[in-house]
């Protein structure tokens, strides 16, 4: 079940790039994250975005190693690392996503996207205004 | 990189005279003895600002903390702590602001800030990671804080950088001029505002693409995990997420304690019109500091525009106080002054007691209750220093002292109460009075305990201990620095700062931290000159009780107050004249050799 998001529940809090970060790379580091926030603090707006597993995926034909696959439409992506060189830094699955929910991690140089921590999204289970949730579950307060 | 604990381990030394920046070691020992925000601030400003400095002068230093647990994901730990001399009152300074910055500053690599001297031009401090520069920031000098801080980022060439700036009213050094973050967040108290002018210092921004670290992520994600189910996300703290602080309005009425007409009443007629069911009617979203779930700011539409507000605070000092009933002026009062970067308390206090003046034939400023032109034109010309904005901008201690106003004003220390009539809680005299900045609240909200609980809020009883219980716990809880609207207890404060610093803290050792750092801070104040003197409320306190509601009538003597003061004093190792004794001084581990008395 894919991502979903109301950009209008987000509160700009980033607690789900801190526990992303902390989950997949044992660190609080924000840009290693694999969802996103923008804020506007002036206009009290923020826009939270991660791969959602959109239909089309058009990363996994930019990617000139083949490094990035899926089992089906709507899973989660995976990235192999074996394969992913990062284009030498120069990551053509990042501006491929028309989402901007494909990363670049400045530490390994490889490419970031959202794996949905195996089926328990963190970011789901910390977001407590429900701005991130899985697509299909009812959200009843 | 490799810190194995919550730390950064630098900090970053800015001297603005010269231009120069260089990185230091944070220091060790320090951290262990004052773990971070409020401790380690105000251990390095003990250290780094020599006695008697004048507070606008290039000597006063500038020290911005984080706490230590900032850019982990515990809840309201992003907290960011300016430190410095108080251009209010002459007495230590440290001033909290909410938002993302200690994030930032932390994720860039440094615990700390320390600014000394000042720039020959107007300058912004720029620290992106590793690269740290000062600019030349004439383009946006006398501008307002909104577009200063996208002119910062438009420098960073980042819409992440967070800064700390100052608008027109810290450039004309207005000694309650705050610093303003992510738009609508203050460090509000105190006048560091004021002190970034004095210093040609318009803005300090911050970026990091670093990381933050802790001793064992699995285990600290597993606590925290349970904390916040258990202790966070709790009846007792989600009041601020369903309806922040404006939900106090209400609350003050009813206990007849809601400064009213420049603190001469304690209800408002007009209170309906400025509660938490007008901010509510007007809410478009729920806004929140970097890491923490409760969002307790109430992002407003209402027709002096969008922001995140006003709070309760502002609600009191710049409403009911200048009874003002109408949200849209309000509103209209609060974004003026988050712009033109003044603080929203001191600001409130001294419009009403200028208010209350004219009222009662002492002097005419030019501002009436209830009159809304007036009242806005007179906050901007307070940041400007023009016209009447001149003689209101020194504040509510020298209006009465020039004036003739004594009898009424409200205020400790040369800082203006703020929102919690003291004659509605006896104890918020004691707390405001023995505060190691003046007249403020969030040391000790002894009200909490008793008119806002169903005790009985006339009495000094018991009220020393309790100040000084919470003055102790608030400090220690500073150092996180976790957020007021938290209510941590001590073993979780524990278990948190031990999991995050990777120090074998026990639930003593963070009581002893606390007053250390409440003592420290007192001896600052005794080497400026503080006395037990200057721990007395103003007289109105004594000698006007309010006209009507729950508090009609009620108030205490001066020798009550007086007992109560020695009664604190004693409970906290201090003599008469409220100096620590070198005793207290010993068995707190501070060395009586950093204290040069007068």
């Amino acid at each position: 079940m894919p991502l979903k998001f109301v950009n209008k529940s987000c509160t700009g809090c980033r607690l789900c790039e801190l526990i992303c970060s902390a989950t997949h790379f044992g660190e609080f580091a924000p840009t290693r994250a694999r969802i996103r926030v923008n804020n506007n603090p002036l206009e009290g707006k923020s826009a939270v975005m991660a791969c959602f597993s959109c239909p089309k995926a058009p990363c996994i034909v930019a990617c000139p190693r083949e490094a990035i696959s899926r089992v089906g439409a709507r899973q989660p992506l995976t990235i192999d690392l074996q394969k992913c060189d990062g284009c030498g830094g120069n990551p053509a699955c990042v501006p491929a996503c028309p989402y901007g929910a494909m990363y670049f991690d400045l530490v390994t140089q490889k490419a970031l996207a959202c794996d949905l921590c195996g089926g328990d999204p963190q970011c789901v289970k910390y977001c407590y205004s429900h701005a991130v949730s899985l697509a299909g579950v009812e959200i009843t307060d | 990189m490799g810190q194995k604990n919550c730390y950064a381990g630098k900090v970053l030394r800015v001297d603005l005279t010269t231009g120069t920046v260089l990185t230091e070691p944070l220091n060790e020992s320090w951290a262990r003895d004052f773990i971070g925000g409020k401790g380690l601030g105000f251990r390095y400003l003990f250290e780094l600002l020599p006695p008697h400095t004048d507070p606008l002068s290039p000597d006063n230093v500038l020290i911005i903390f984080t706490g230590a647990l900032a850019g982990t994901c515990v809840a309201t730990t992003a907290r960011t702590v300016v430190c410095t001399r108080s251009p209010a009152t002459g007495t230590i300074l440290d001033s909290y602001v909410g938002g993302a910055f200690a994030l930032q500053l932390k994720l860039a690599g440094y615990d700390g800030i320390i600014i000394t001297g000042k720039a020959p031009q107007p300058t912004a401090l720029l620290i992106q990671d590793e690269r740290v520069e000062l600019r030349d920031a004439t383009p946006v000098w006398g501008r307002g804080i909104w577009e200063t801080d996208g002119w910062m980022k438009e420098q960073a060439g980042d819409n992440d950088l967070v800064t700390l700036s100052i608008g027109p009213a810290g450039e004309h050094l207005v000694p309650f001029a705050c610093l303003t973050s992510e738009a609508y967040r203050q460090a509000g108290r105190g006048g560091a505002g004021a002190v970034f002018g004095s210093k040609n210092l318009k803005s300090v921004g911050a970026r990091g693409t670093g990381a933050v670290h802790v001793p064992d992520m699995r285990s600290f994600l597993a606590l925290y995990e349970e904390i916040l189910r258990t202790n966070l996300l709790t009846e007792a703290n989600l009041w601020a997420n369903a309806t922040g602080t404006p939900m106090i309005v209400d609350l003050s009425q009813g206990a007849g304690l809601l400064p009213t007409r420049g603190f001469s009443q304690g209800v408002f007629e007009g209170a309906g019109g400025i509660n938490s069911d007008a901010i509510q009617a007007r809410k478009r979203a729920s806004r929140a500091c970097a890491t923490c779930p409760l969002a307790c700011g109430q992002f407003t539409h209402s027709a002096s525009g969008p922001m995140e507000g006003p709070e309760y605070e502002t609600l009191g000092m710049g409403g009911s106080n200048c009874a003002m009933s109408d949200l849209d002026a309000v509103t209209a009062f609060n974004r003026l002054c988050d712009n033109l970067g003044l603080d929203t308390i001191s600001t409130g206090n001294v419009l009403g007691l200028a208010m209350l003046m004219a009222e009662e034939g002492i002097h005419d400023f030019g501002v009436h209750f209830g009159d809304v032109e007036e009242y806005l034109d007179a906050t901007e010309s307070i940041a400007y220093r023009r016209g009447v904005g001149e003689e209101l901008s020194k504040g509510a201690r020298y209006l009465a002292r020039t004036y003739g106003a004594e009898h009424l004003v409200m205020e400790n220390k040369g800082l203006e109460f703020p929102a919690y009539d003291p004659r509605g809680s006896y104890g918020m005299a004691l707390a405001y009075c023995t505060s190691d900045r003046g007249g403020c609240h969030m040391r000790a909200w002894t009200v909490a305990n008793d008119a806002f609980a169903g005790a009985d809020p006339f009495t000094l009883e018991g009220r020393a201990e309790m100040t000084m219980a919470l003055q102790n716990f608030n400090s220690v809880k500073w150092t996180g620095i976790f957020c007021d609207f938290w209510a941590i207890d001590a073993a979780t404060l524990t278990k948190l700062l031990a999991a995050g610093t990777g120090q074998p803290y026990t639930e003593a050792d963070i009581y002893k931290i606390g007053e250390r750092i409440w003592n420290l801070a007192r001896i600052f104040n005794v080497r400026e000159g503080f006395r037990r003197k200057d721990d007395v409320p103003p007289p109105a306190i004594f000698d006007r009780p309010l006209p009507e509601g729950a508090a009609a009538g009620k108030n205490f003597t001066r020798e009550e107050y007086e007992a109560a003061l020695s009664e604190y004093y004693r409970l906290r190792g201090w003599d008469e004249e409220g100096i620590p004794t070198p005793e207290k001084l010993a068995e707190l581990g501070i060395p009586y050799s950093i204290f040069r008395a007068p």
